[in-house]
């Protein structure tokens, strides 16, 4: 009788610690669980401040985005892509109204009237020359 | 005479474009110059003539091929030597030398455009 009731208490007291133990198991599983959401919602809030300082430094170079190169009698000039008369062309490159304006596609150089509009992308190439040239019999 | 930039300039025009010396004259090779729309060949060798003893012109752009446009031409110098091959030109006066020389091949192409 006594010996069964030892091996009783000895079972109740191991269920007991296991008990315990399980426990403290989940109790350390809920402090590591809280730890990690706390480091999360950190995460979190630092990738926002990333994004707004990015969108802050995206913001502050965007004019700079925004301009596209074009080369004009071999000097490269930025300019906002869109469309451009040929005359304002001229007047950034600060080439005389009287030469004529071509531009090199495909690299074939194809004369611009100077009432035309040229849409630019970025990457164009123009070049100027004096109109001179003239057919003869010799 | 002629400044790396604006060799560099006329290479964007005609990739393989070289300078070519021959006696006292001195000339621009352009591989395959592409020619403007209408023309037929589309793309043809050409040669750039800078310098020359002769006193005919001041500059002229010699084609391998006669080249046919819109435009009627007087292709008045036909299978002329220089650099062992054969050129053709049409008569295109008034281009001085003392411009670019991508100046000078859009100035002399302007009479086929």
């Amino acid at each position: 009788m006594l010996t069964h009731t030892i091996t009783t208490n000895r079972r109740f007291v191991g269920r007991r610690d296991n008990t315990m133990s399980e426990e403290k198991i989940e109790q350390e599983i809920h402090e590591i669980q809280e730890k990690i959401s706390k480091d999360e919602r950190e995460i979190e809030q630092l990738e926002r401040e990333e994004e707004r300082l990015l969108e802050r430094e995206h913001g502050h170079h965007e004019p700079h985005h925004e301009d596209v190169k074009i080369t004009i009698d071999n000097k490269v000039y930025e300019v906002k892509p869109g469309e451009y008369k040929v005359t304002a062309l001229k007047e950034l490159a600060g080439i005389p109204a009287a030469k004529e304006l071509e531009e090199l596609i495909k690299g074939v150089l194809t004369p611009l009237a100077d009432d035309a509009t040229i849409k630019i992308c970025g990457g164009e190439v123009f070049m100027s020359h004096a109109r001179r040239g003239g057919s003869s019999n010799v | 005479m002629y400044s790396a930039e604006e060799l560099s300039e006329i290479n964007q025009l005609c990739a393989g474009a070289k300078l070519m010396p021959e006696g006292d004259s001195v000339y621009i090779f352009l591989p395959a110059l592409k020619l403007p729309k209408g023309c037929i060949p589309t793309e043809v060798d050409a040669l750039l003539r800078l310098k020359s003893p002769l006193v005919d012109y001041p500059t002229r752009l010699f084609f391998a091929a006669i080249v046919a446009s819109k435009n009627k031409l007087n292709w008045n110098s036909l299978n002329i030597v220089i650099l062992q091959r054969n050129w053709f030109a049409y008569s295109w006066k008034n281009v001085a030398a003392d411009r670019r020389p991508i100046e000078l091949v859009a100035e002399h192409l302007r009479a086929l455009a």
